[in-house]
């Protein structure tokens, strides 16, 4: 799974975060290291599809992002895609 | 890194003004090296794409195709041309004229001559270094041209052909486009010869008579042979990957514009 957007959302399933810590949240649950142009340009078209929102935080720089129930379900619609091809490729490597 | 808050500047004014200061925390949290730079340079890139129109990202990839052909030709070996001109003197009608300059042709730009040219006047010192016999002999055929030409004498068509040669020294390529002339003339006056013998004839009066009209010019201005072709493959590929990311980005949803 490399797509920055379904790790983005993988990330902010977990709670809210902002921009620094979805990066180390996915470089230590998918071993990705996002660069920052890559992991804006994911919030921002996940904020442009609604997909995520900005939430309020005491720190003025650092903003925190929340997946909202769009995105929840993109979320589980395309893991539950990523898991099939899983079962599917599994099996078929045992029957080989 | 400084630079990457100067690359950051890139992004659109609509992005920066709605994510510039989170961005610039995330530059001081994560501190990226240049691999991060690189990647805040597409991002940026992509960003403007975004927000610009199919027409802007189509014009501006043809013009950096363009402009980057254009650098490339800067690398171009220049190459002098140097022209003669041989006159045909016979009567014989154009179908045995040209027949008759193959055949010279095929002897005067056969392997076996071509190869006592090279050796002769030393041509093409650097590439004989990772190129074999063959493959400089058939690489020299290329810069010859032997062609046709309309040659008007007293309001009367006279037949004439061109023999050129391109070299990067023109001094060598007008004496390899002297030595060429010379072989056609010699081969002609041997053709003549033998088809004189064959008829029984004293006189040799069969062959078509090559003379030399204008002797082999020292070309003054260099040529770069194959820069139209760059210069269009790059437009025409700047073209289409303007195209591509216009096609791209217009699938995409585009962000307001301010």
């Amino acid at each position: 799974m490399s797509d920055p957007t379904l790790l983005v959302l993988a990330s902010l399933a977990e709670g809210d975060k902002h921009g620094y810590a979805m990066m180390e949240d996915i470089a230590a649950f998918a071993q990705v290291r996002l660069g920052p142009g890559t992991l804006y340009g994911a919030i921002t078209r996940l904020e442009q599809r609604g997909w995520i929102k900005p939430v309020a935080s005491k720190d003025d720089r650092r903003q925190p992002y929340r997946i909202t129930g769009a995105g929840r379900e993109h979320l589980t619609e395309q893991l539950s895609q990523l898991n099939r091809l899983v079962k599917t490729g599994q099996s078929r490597l045992k029957e080989a | 890194m400084r630079l990457n808050y100067f690359v950051a500047r890139l992004y659109p004014k609509w992005w920066r003004d709605r994510y510039g200061e989170e961005f610039a925390a995330l530059l001081e949290d994560a501190r990226p090296g240049l691999a991060g730079t690189f990647d805040i340079c597409k991002g940026a890139l992509a960003m403007q794409l975004t927000n610009w129109s199919p027409k802007r990202i189509l014009a501006c990839g043809a013009l950096a195709g363009l402009a980057i052909a254009g650098v490339a030709t800067l690398f171009l070996t220049p190459m002098y041309r140097s022209l003669a001109i041989l006159h045909v003197a016979s009567g014989s009608g154009d179908k045995e004229i040209l027949a008759r300059v193959n055949s010279i042709s095929n002897t005067v730009l056969g392997k076996d001559e071509l190869r006592d040219l090279i050796r002769k006047l030393n041509l093409y010192p650097e590439e004989r270094k990772r190129m074999t016999t063959e493959q400089l002999i058939e690489y020299m055929r290329n810069e010859v041209t032997v062609a046709p030409l309309d040659n008007f004498e007293g309001g009367k068509k006279v037949p004439a052909f061109k023999v050129q040669f391109a070299y990067p020294d023109r001094v060598i390529a007008q004496r390899t486009v002297w030595a060429l002339v010379t072989q056609y003339i010699d081969q002609d006056v041997k053709l003549r010869d033998k088809d004189a013998y064959l008829a029984g004839e004293l006189r040799p009066e069969g062959g078509i008579g090559l003379e030399l009209l204008a002797t082999a010019s020292l070309p003054e201005e260099p040529t770069y042979p194959g820069r139209n072709k760059i210069l269009f493959s790059g437009l025409a590929g700047g073209t289409l990957i303007g195209g591509l990311f216009a096609l791209i980005f217009r699938l995409r949803k585009a962000p307001p514009k301010q």
